[in-house]
């Protein structure tokens, strides 16, 4: 199978300010949209790819997320209710009640005229979505893949939060639901290389256990063998829990946990943020044949029983 | 010469390789002669490894003399897939043979009743379950027709949702050719997995406490569109990959293309994958806003359609791992040879008019399948019925079948059952298993005639019993959001 790279990535979060690009786009779009197109076409211009290129067959888009276009959906069952005629409904608002819009969006802003899909699953969903398109470039169905996760908040959606919130218990107090997109170009080995790249994609799981310890067994499996088909040259793997562990999923071996919720977008957020810090500081580092190799494993635990995870190799 | 590089490149797509020109030609070249393996060293020191562990796959496998096939090329390198070197040991990690994928199962919920043989009699009958809407209040609208399940028999619980009941029907149906032979593994376990398609299952009862205007917080489990995947997943036992694809309509044929890559990447041994959804007000109000609904029923392909007509249910397949499948003896229906994925990139809700990325996502299933287009003797089409996608759709299929597309048979389901948004990608693939298997093709309900210039041979008026035997049948899916997807199936005999 091929190799594949992240080469570049971006991520938005709540408080960054409004966005000044794309503004007539940006304007028929819901948050959810608005998250991930600007993750995504930031991704792709720290690549330094070429926007607005004629559609190409080898370079697609895959989009993670929990609850995507549910402002959309929201919007026009509002108006539905409301309604004496369908004249009285907005059609523009019923086309973006479909979870794809933002895979639609980058491909026609970007020129990705090959794979586009969408997953919609719990916590895992970004996490999913960069496997499904790591799997697509390293088999040679693309070369170019944007693998993008967002969640749009809207008023609704925060007080809604705080009923789930108080529903997991004492673990989620003070865990703040925070609008999110993140994005990370992913491209085989013939566009890009171990010594330009920030990360080489090395292994990914997808697997549905509801218990929790059996759960974690299952990852620890995982990683062992990650770590065994890394050598001798490749340090322990470190492992990153994306999302607040409510269940206690990794009892202690976590190094850190976030105490946000970013929902279907946490576990690619954290690998974008990586990769955009590691492509930052990449000129001042030494070639990698002189550096060792690192295996890093980053998870998301879902509450209703899901688990992704994905294993980067980096160099220091 | 032109067979084996036929050959090589079908190796190498299925073996997740690419091979240059310059390398396949020098491949070819060299098993057609039948050089011995220690000459193979300037083929093995030059290109990439990938390139280099076709080529060496490909002159093996003439050397052995095994058959022209992917089982012919895992006997030449091991039960385990992984390729054996010409000098003795493993030569390449990469050149790992993919598992194919088979069909064992399948369940179907239409407004032809419940299962697949209900499905297929009232294809092959040429009639429409289109009718009259009497489940809600249509008079705000401007269509009135839809093809909807009325008589639901399923026991749920108190508020299970519609899709739910239709998709545990048909994931019933799948799983029970699986369940009534007491000696074969029965489903689930962590190498079992849940790929569901799905445009917005789970919006109903957010809709419906939205339109009741109730008092209290808004629950973010309401809506949440990827909890039925869950829900089955938890009712079968299903402990490997589960997961829900929403690319609008062609959500039900990428599950199908998810499940078969959970199992081509070894992920899985098998799949429970398709699409579902449920008809509201919600949804027909939408299409009815964009003037996309007929005011009477579908009528693809026709020349005097004028839009399309909703309709709902489930269709769902369990995909297998080739070899698990022939190991509990199971009754292989067809291959899932293909899957390909392509973006008009062009505008969210308007078809590109050439039908662009149809041709993409046709394009690489073909080439995942090894397959070319003169294989295609089927063609399930997406065929809405409205002007401009049934436009494109013919765009699309001219482009790739060429002058074949005036013969290769054409059925437009949508007629018949309506347009069932997520699952039809997931019904139109079983409809496409059956013609493999029964070698008949229904007509296309609402079709009497096709425009004059049209380049497609779309079945009408009666079932046909194709002119050759159909080997491999096309099933297309198209969206808004300008994504569209192709499946690539094949006979089980055709191996």
């Amino acid at each position: 199978m091929r190799h594949v790279f992240l080469v570049a990535a971006a991520h938005r979060t709540e408080g960054e300010g409004d966005a000044t690009e794309d503004a007539h786009r940006l304007r028929r779009m819901d948050r959810f949209g608005r998250a991930g197109y600007l993750a995504g076409t930031r991704a792709f211009a720290a690549a330094g790819r070429v926007s607005g290129a004629p559609p190409h067959a080898r370079a697609g888009v895959i989009v993670g997320t929990r609850h995507g276009c549910r402002s959309a959906i929201t919007e026009h069952a509002a108006r539905l209710a409301a309604a004496m005629r369908v004249e009285d409904l907005a059609p523009s608002v019923f086309a973006a009640t479909v979870h794809n819009t933002v895979s639609g969006e980058l491909a026609i802003a970007l020129g990705l005229g090959g794979i586009s899909e969408t997953i919609v699953a719990g916590r895992t969903a970004g996490l999913e979505a960069l496997i499904l398109g790591a799997h697509r470039v390293a088999a040679g169905d693309a070369d170019r893949i944007l693998a993008v996760a967002a969640e749009g908040v809207d008023d609704a959606m925060r007080e809604a939060w705080e009923e789930e919130r108080s529903a997991l218990g004492e673990s989620a107090t003070g865990v703040d639901l925070v609008e999110t997109g993140a994005a990370v170009l992913l491209e085989t080995g013939e566009f890009s290389s171990r010594e330009r790249s920030p990360a080489r994609y090395v292994s990914g799981t997808l697997f549905f256990e509801p218990d929790t310890r059996r759960a974690a067994a299952r990852f620890f499996e995982w990683v062992n063998g990650v770590e065994a088909r890394a050598g001798e040259n490749a340090r322990p793997a470190a492992v990153t829990l994306c999302t607040p562990d409510y269940e206690d999923f990794l009892e202690g071996y976590r190094e850190k946990e976030p105490r946000v919720e970013r929902f279907g977008a946490a576990g690619l957020y954290e690998i974008a943020r990586e990769v955009a810090g590691r492509r930052a500081q990449a000129a001042d580092q030494l070639s990698p044949h002189l550096r060792s190799k690192k295996i890093r494993a980053y998870v998301t635990r879902d509450v209703t029983g899901a688990v992704a995870a994905v294993a980067l190799e980096s160099w220091f | 010469m032109e067979l084996e590089s036929e050959r090589l490149r079908g190796f190498a797509v299925a073996s997740g390789v690419h091979v240059s020109a310059a390398r396949e030609k020098q491949a070819v070249e060299r098993a057609g002669v039948g050089v011995p393996g220690e000459h193979d060293d300037d083929l093995f020191g030059q290109g990439s490894g990938r390139e280099q562990s076709a080529a060496v796959a490909f002159i093996r496998l003439f050397r052995v003399g095994r058959d022209d096939d992917l089982h012919g090329l895992k006997c030449a390198f091991g039960a385990d897939g992984a390729a054996r070197g010409a000098r003795g040991g493993d030569y390449r990690d990469d050149m790992r043979i993919a598992p194919r994928v088979v069909v064992t199962g399948m369940g179907a919920r239409t407004a032809f009743g419940r299962g697949v043989e209900a499905f297929w009699e009232g294809a092959l009958s040429g009639r429409s379950a289109i009718r009259p809407v009497t489940r809600f209040d249509t008079g705000r609208f401007h269509a009135r027709h839809a093809a909807l399940i009325d008589a639901l028999d399923e026991q749920g619980d108190e508020g299970t949702e519609r899709e739910t009941l239709f998709a545990r029907d048909a994931a019933e149906e799948a799983l029970g050719a699986l369940a009534a032979l007491a000696a074969r593994p029965p489903f689930g376990g962590a190498r079992s997995g849940i790929a569901v398609g799905t445009t917005l299952a789970g919006n109903g009862p957010l809709t419906e406490w939205l339109a009741s205007r109730a008092t209290g917080v808004e629950r973010l489990s309401r809506g949440e569109t990827g909890a039925l995947a869950r829900n089955l997943a938890a009712r079968h036992g299903a402990r490997g990959p589960v997961s829900t694809v929403s690319v609008a309509c062609a959500s039900g044929a990428a599950a199908l293309g998810l499940g078969a890559e959970w199992i081509r990447t070894g992920d899985a041994d098998l799949v429970l994958a398709g699409g579902v959804d449920a008809i509201s007000p919600f949804v027909f109000s939408g299409f009815d806003a964009l003037r996309a609904l007929s005011t009477t029923a579908a009528r693809p392909f026709d020349v005097a359609r004028d839009g399309l007509t909703l309709g709902e249910g489930a269709g769902f397949l369990l995909l297998e791992e080739e070899e698990h499948a022939r190991r509990r003896g199971a009754v292989i229906l067809a291959r899932v040879a293909g899957y390909g994925s392509g973006s008009d990139a062009h505008h969210m809700t308007r078809p590109d008019p050439e039908g662009r990325g149809l041709v993409r996502a046709i394009e690489a299933a073909l080439l995942r399948a090894g397959r070319t287009a003169s294989d295609v003797g089927f063609v399930s089409a997406h065929g809405t019925g409205t002007t401009f996608n049934d436009a494109m759709e013919e765009a699309a299929l001219a482009h790739v079948l060429g002058a074949l597309a005036r013969t290769v048979p054409v059925n437009g389901i949508k007629g018949a059952i309506g347009h069932t948004l997520g699952a039809a990608g997931a019904l139109e693939a079983i409809l496409s298993v059956l013609v493999l298997v029964r070698q008949l093709v229904p007509p296309t309900a609402g079709h009497a005639a096709s425009r004059a210039d049209s380049p497609l041979a779309v079945v009408s008026g009666r079932r046909l019993v194709p002119a050759r035997p159909v080997v491999v049948a096309l099933s297309t899916s198209a969206a808004f959001g300008g994504t569209n997807a192709a499946l690539v199936l094949e006979s089980a005999e055709s191996a």
